[in-house]
């Protein structure tokens, strides 16, 4: 847990690197972690533009959106991050879940199968 | 001390020369080394004894029981030493030498089983132990090696057996004495108050062993062998005494002290029982049985064992009129404990009897012949026949007829009887008139068709036999009073013969001949039915006159209260409600709140079913079927199959899903991830599911249960993009305001979900949902009877959610009342049955 005075530094260190996409990142977790999910999202969108390509980023991002019922602005994070990373079986159950909540269901299936895939292929990796 | 011998048994002599040499005998069997002190009257026994092996130390009594075991152990030159009396029997086998081999153990507790005795001090039992220097007893009496002088004692599990005899009734009162002398010395030793305390409660001189007992446990060393047994003691003398405050502190204190004797949770339940505090009691048993089932490794092993707990549990069951799971404890009570059968195998009878479960005695007699135990068959034919299964028996005669064990009759006699019970007509030839059975079943049988010559013959003919002489007379004297040539004027009824009246009352009863039954119940009341008032309030329950008639025969509160449930319970479990509902009212005690809520649901239910269809509005049937359900489109069975069936689905499995709706599959979605831990997903899948079919009782309470633990999830999803599923909720606000207001409902919040019922859209399809749950909500509150609505109003949709949502709440209620073990099955029967017939046909 980090503590009130550690993030007050990271902001501090953001104002004098503001292109700094991995402080972005950090702050955003903090803000996690301290149940600020909205400045958290925030700072990860942020984080997210200044660096598109960091998998973590990406990720994360994504995740907390989908946490924030925001289905439908998650997808093409998830779906980006799956580029880099085809079989993430997490990946493809958020977006298999994000369509089905959003009623879509085609789709959904669509991913339930790629799912149901990564499974057959990675069975030792069973939740 | 020579190595080579490992075990010294020494024996005290007193009483006969046989069981002298027979218990020499028996120690020759695993004893090094046999030495005997103590009066052998015959020279010859000595010299039979020596022959066997044993060896006679000089003895004299010097007063002191110790100094005897001291002198043995002076003598004895095995490793261990085992003490017995010449009177004990051991059982065969007797495996003491593998204890000898635990290198842990210093002693061993062996108990004794004394007839007809109560209870003896497990620290009487501690007589096989190691042949140190620095063991010896102490005390003239109850010789004991002080606590701190000795450790690892374990117990044996080995028991032996003691008649009853003039040398022990002797030797007890010689310890007696000598315990007087020893509480001289020593006044305030905590052993000896005990001791002293323990005698007087096993004479049943309650008041005198509180105050040994007390001072005992005040001066209590917590580490000594008898402390458990002593809170134990002490708490059954309060018991006795009626001090219930007093025992309850004792149990409480002695529970703290030693959680693992189980023998106190079991004291600790009978008194709950007596108290009326059936819960705690049900704990208490539970928390014994647990400890119980364990292998025990306490010392000193606890008295009550597991088939006492269970008897125990399915009294209590019978006792709070739950009467399935009484059943259910009376089969393991049988199987854990064969040789009180007899016993078990009646209550288990007359509970199935009671509650008209033939299929369990069937299935008891199933097991019964299928183990072929002879013993056991015949009890439990015993058992039917008291309890009137003749159909049964004669069903089974030829299975049954070969093994059957009967004293004093031939197997055939009790077929025979039940034909002639059942209405046959008794055949001189096939009769053996010296069978009891058969002659009672003859007069009884004439008595059914009153043909009271033939039974007058036949009592006379039941003189002539020896065994039923007796239930002669008392059937001569029922004679006269079934014809009415003569009265029974005694008061005071024997117990031969307040059953004898019980039996044939309920034979009549089973006959359905009230009138001749009233007769005899007249004369069970005149003596105080104290057994079995609430066999009668059960068997008379729909008969208001009689019933109060026993309820006057009555005096303590208690006992009238008890019969008002047992009759009660019966006619409610027979659905006769307005009855019960008058039983429940008789006398000045409030009616039990259990029963009364349970028939406030089935008048509340009955009401608004009355009140819809006189309303000339859509009349639900007992299950609702809803002509809104829509089956799942293709694209949503998709997803479906992909995710609840990843390895690929059956053919019948594909065929099941079509035909499920769109709601069902949502809430099977729902059960999915919440399995998969996964609560935000599941409550959207629930919410789906409710959008489609509102009256989903299943995805509602799994929505609301959800919903309740993590109540943010319901605003996230408000804000979240999604379109409303379904025909009845256009608008996302409609829906929510409607899940809100049943989550408002469930905590009985009804101003604030009649708020949330407000204001919608008339033109909407979820307005007639809306308008259901607002006249609900009047009905919930007591104000149903005078809500005038329009004709119009009463639609299908509105009449099948209105029953929907009172039925839901009716449940509620009785789910209240369901957390006590009182009436529980009944209680659970009726949220059962509410809850059925409100649920739409395909759920």
């Amino acid at each position: 847990m980090h503590s009130m005075g550690e993030l007050d530094r990271l902001l501090g260190r953001l104002i004098k690197e503001p292109g700094n996409a991995r402080l972005f990142y950090q702050a955003g977790l903090m803000l996690c972690e301290a149940n600020d999910e909205e400045n958290a999202e925030l700072y990860l969108r942020r984080a997210h533009e200044l660096d598109p390509a960091d998998k973590k980023i990406l990720f994360n991002c994504a995740c907390l959106l989908y946490f924030h019922a925001k289905w439908r602005e998650c997808l093409p994070l998830f779906r980006e991050f799956l580029k880099q990373e085809p079989q993430n079986r997490d990946a493809l159950e958020k977006i298999r879940d994000s369509l089905y909540q959003l009623g879509e269901y085609d789709a959904a299936e669509k991913y339930a199968a790629l799912v149901n895939q990564t499974r057959e292929a990675a069975p030792q990796n069973e939740r | 001390m020579n190595d080579k011998k490992a075990l010294s048994v020494c024996i005290t002599a007193s009483g006969s020369p046989e069981a002298l040499l027979q218990c020499v005998k028996d120690c020759r069997k695993f004893a090094d080394e046999i030495l005997i002190a103590g009066t052998v009257d015959s020279e010859e026994t000595q010299k039979e004894a020596q022959r066997l092996g044993a060896v006679f130390l000089p003895y004299q009594w010097e007063g002191s029981y110790s100094k005897i075991r001291n002198q043995f152990m002076e003598s004895a030159v095995g490793r261990w030493i085992l003490f017995l009396n010449s009177e004990e029997t051991l059982p065969s086998p007797f495996p003491v030498r593998e204890l000898l081999e635990n290198p842990n153990a210093e002693a061993y507790l062996v108990g004794t089983d004394f007839e007809n005795f109560p209870t003896a001090a497990p620290v009487q039992s501690l007589r096989l132990l190691r042949n140190r220097e620095e063991y010896r007893f102490e005390n003239r009496s109850f010789e004991r090696i002080p606590d701190e002088k000795i450790c690892g004692i374990l117990d044996s599990h080995l028991r032996t057996f003691r008649k009853n005899s003039p040398t022990l009734l002797a030797e007890r009162e010689r310890r007696s004495l000598l315990l007087q002398e020893d509480l001289k010395d020593l006044p305030q030793d905590s052993f000896l108050q005990y001791m002293e305390g323990l005698k007087l409660l096993n004479q049943e001189h309650f008041e005198e062993s509180v105050v040994y007992l007390r001072k005992a446990v005040s001066r209590l060393n917590l580490e000594a062998l008898y402390a458990p047994h002593l809170y134990q003691c002490l708490a059954r003398s309060f018991l006795r005494l009626g001090r219930l405050e007093d025992a309850r502190i004792v149990l409480d204190e002695g529970m703290d002290n030693f959680p693992w004797y189980t023998d106190l949770p079991a004291l600790r339940a009978k008194l709950f029982r007596k108290l009326g505090q059936y819960d705690e009691a049900l704990q208490d048993l539970n928390d014994s049985l647990k400890m119980a089932g364990n292998p025990q490794i306490a010392v000193p092993e606890p008295e009550t064992k597991v088939p006492e707990l269970l008897k125990a549990l399915a009294e209590l069951y019978e006792q709070t009129y739950n009467y399935k799971s009484a059943l259910a404890y009376w089969r393991r009570f049988l199987q854990a404990c064969p040789e009180q059968r007899a016993e078990a195998m009646d209550r288990f009878c007359g509970l199935a009897v009671k509650t008209s479960s033939v299929k369990e005695l069937k299935a008891l007699l199933k097991t019964a012949l299928k183990k072929k135990d002879a013993a056991c068959m015949t009890r439990l034919a015993e058992a039917l026949f008291k309890h009137r299964q003749y159909a049964l028996l004669l069903a089974n005669e030829a299975a049954l007829a070969p093994v059957l064990e009967l004293p004093g009759s031939e197997a055939t006699g009790i077929f025979t009887a039940c034909r002639i019970l059942q209405g046959a007509e008794p055949e001189t030839g096939d009769i053996n008139r010296k069978d009891d059975r058969i002659l009672i079943a003859v007069v009884k049988s004439c008595w059914f068709c009153e043909k009271w010559q033939e039974a007058l013959h036949a009592i006379e003919e039941m003189r002539s036999s020896p065994g039923c002489r007796l239930t002669a007379g008392i059937f001569l004297r029922l004679h006269g009073l079934l014809t009415g040539e003569a009265l029974w004027n005694d008061t005071d009824l024997s117990e031969e013969e307040s059953e004898i009246i019980k039996e044939l009352h309920d034979d009549f009863l089973w006959k359905g001949q009230k009138a001749k039954a009233e007769i005899l119940l007249l004369l069970l009341l005149k003596n105080r039915p104290a057994d079995f008032f609430a066999d009668l309030a059960h068997q008379w329950a729909a008969d208001l006159p009689v019933l109060q008639r026993i309820l006057q025969s009555l005096t303590d509160a208690g006992e009238k209260e008890t019969l008002k449930c047992a009759a009660a319970w019966r006619l409610i479990h027979e659905g006769r409600n307005k009855i019960a509902h008058q039983v429940l009212l008789l006398g000045n005690s409030q009616p039990t709140q259990e029963l009364e809520r349970i028939l406030w649901a089935r008048h509340f239910m009955k009401e608004l079913r009355e009140w819809v269809r006189k309303s000339d509005g859509f009349y639900p049937a007992a299950h609702l079927e809803s002509e809104n359900l829509q089956k799942a489109g293709c694209s949503l069975l998709g997803f479906y199959r992909s995710l609840l069936f990843p390895t690929g689905s059956r053919v019948q499995t594909i065929t099941r899903a079509n035909r499920k709706s769109a709601s069902q599959i949502h809430r099977e979605i729902g059960e999915f991830y919440e399995k998969n831990n996964q609560p935000g997903e599941a409550i959207c899948a629930y919410l789906k599911s409710l959008q489609w079919e509102p009256k989903n009782s299943r995805s509602l309470a799994a929505a609301l249960r959800l919903l309740e633990k993590k109540p943010g999830l319901l605003t996230r999803y408000a804000d979240a993009e999604w379109f409303p599923e379904g025909h009845w909720f256009f608008r996302r606000e409609d829906f929510f305001r409607f899940i809100r207001g049943m989550a408002h409902l469930q905590n009985l919040e009804y101003a604030e979900a009649c708020d949330c019922f407000c204001d919608e859209d008339e033109n909407a399809p979820c307005h007639e949902i809306f308008l259901a749950c607002k006249t609900g909500i009047l009905w919930m509150e007591g104000k149903g009877g005078g809500i005038h609505l329009e004709r119009k109003c009463f639609t299908r949709p509105f009449s099948e959610f209105l029953i929907f949502l009172c039925g839901l709440y009716a449940a509620h209620c009785l789910k209240e009342c369901s957390h006590t073990i009182l009436f529980q099955e009944l209680t659970e029967r009726e949220i059962k049955r509410i809850t059925n017939s409100v649920k739409f046909a395909a759920e």
